[in-house]
């Protein structure tokens, strides 16, 4: 009795492994891909040629991507020190506006949905800032007490997604080219 | 028959563990296959209550919670699609001075076909997707750009209200 009991335990415990590992695999380890400055890119997002694990990742983490000839995504977690971004913090976003038909950066939940803000300031781009490709830009990411251009809520992650639609021919060819807006860390975290 | 019975010689431990390594790496292997799949049938199942014509979902905000990731600078339509039904014939008519794009995803959640303004033009769009393009189920996406402008917002409306998905 003692035995089937154990038993039973073990294979329990060995599905539990199994999903365990497929969550922690899809949702924590970062994308594949290419690197510029705080922001990666998993390059098969959305084609057919992605292999088993990005299309997983990409289906649970951001499902129905472009492929990169139309749109090239990048997402941040951390920021330019490498510490984890935080819903609760205030970032400086500071950079030149890539050379996309149009761009943008909007921030998400640990969930990846928005942020539940009244404000509606879910997102920032080329049009909301009115900078032309090349230009200088920069914003503010945090809380409403900090009146930024991206407002988040609560206390937990922060994602930052920034979507390049019609990258122009360089960008395609070589994504990590991108001179990649800065997040830096405003005021220490409540 | 001899009347003996056959004895089994319970499984070691070590044989066991074998086995349970195997199940958690097998479980491990079917769900990261799968997940894709199910993910694409259960957004499929989303809009497909609303036939072959356009799903129009309002202006993205906080309260949409549909689909993982949404751009609240993109007004969306959507069309999913089972070929068992015949040929998907997709039309759109007019023209939009921003970003657009119709996206053809399949059953796997591969992005199979993109149209948008730079492929088209002004000449609008008449595509038919056949089973030698796509799996059986699939989904279309419109994506139009608004830019969270209001102006561009309802001609974005106008623009997106001319896209039909017919079988």
């Amino acid at each position: 009795m003692k035995r089937a009991i154990l038993l039973t335990g073990l294979y329990l415990t060995s599905l539990a492994v199994g999903l365990g590992v497929t969550w922690f695999v899809l949702k924590r380890v970062g994308l594949e891909g290419v690197t510029a400055g705080a922001w990666r890119s998993d390059l098969l997002a959305g084609s057919t040629d992605a292999g088993l694990y990005t299309r997983a990742r990409i289906a649970v983490n951001a499902v129905l991507a472009l492929d990169r000839g139309e749109t090239i995504y990048f997402l941040a977690t951390h920021d330019d020190g490498g510490a984890p971004l935080r819903a609760e913090c205030h970032y400086r976003l500071s950079g030149v506006a890539p050379n996309a038909a149009w761009w943008s950066i909007t921030a998400y939940a640990a969930d990846n949905f928005l942020f539940p803000v009244e404000s509606h300031r879910y997102s920032i781009s080329g049009n909301s800032l009115t900078v032309a490709a090349g230009d200088a830009f920069a914003a503010n990411v945090g809380p409403a007490a900090v009146d930024p251009d991206i407002e988040t809520a609560g206390i937990g992650e922060l994602r930052l997604t920034l979507r390049l639609y019609k990258p122009d021919a360089a960008l395609q060819q070589n994504p990590a080219s991108l001179r990649a807006p800065s997040i830096v860390l405003a005021e220490a975290c409540p | 028959m001899t009347g003996h019975a056959i004895k089994r010689t319970p499984w070691s431990v070590h044989r066991h563990l074998l086995l349970a390594a195997f199940i958690a790496m097998a479980v491990h292997m079917i769900a990261v296959f799968s997940i894709p799949r199910l993910i694409m049938n259960r957004v499929i199942d989303i809009v497909a209550g609303e036939g072959s014509q356009p799903y129009l979902p309002p202006p993205i905000d906080h309260t949409h919670r549909r689909v993982v990731m949404p751009s609240p600078d993109l007004l969306y339509a959507v069309c999913a699609y089972d070929l068992a039904d015949g040929p998907l014939r997709i039309t759109l008519e007019g023209s939009y001075p921003r970003y657009w794009s119709i996206a053809l995803y399949n059953a796997r959640s591969d992005n199979f076909l993109t149209l948008s303004r730079d492929d088209v033009g002004e000449r609008g769009v008449d595509v038919t997707i056949d089973e030698s393009q796509s799996t059986r189920h699939g989904l279309l996406l419109m994506r139009v750009m608004t830019g969270a402008n209001p102006e561009w917002l309802s001609e974005a409306k106008a623009f997106r209200s001319q896209l039909r998905c017919e079988q």
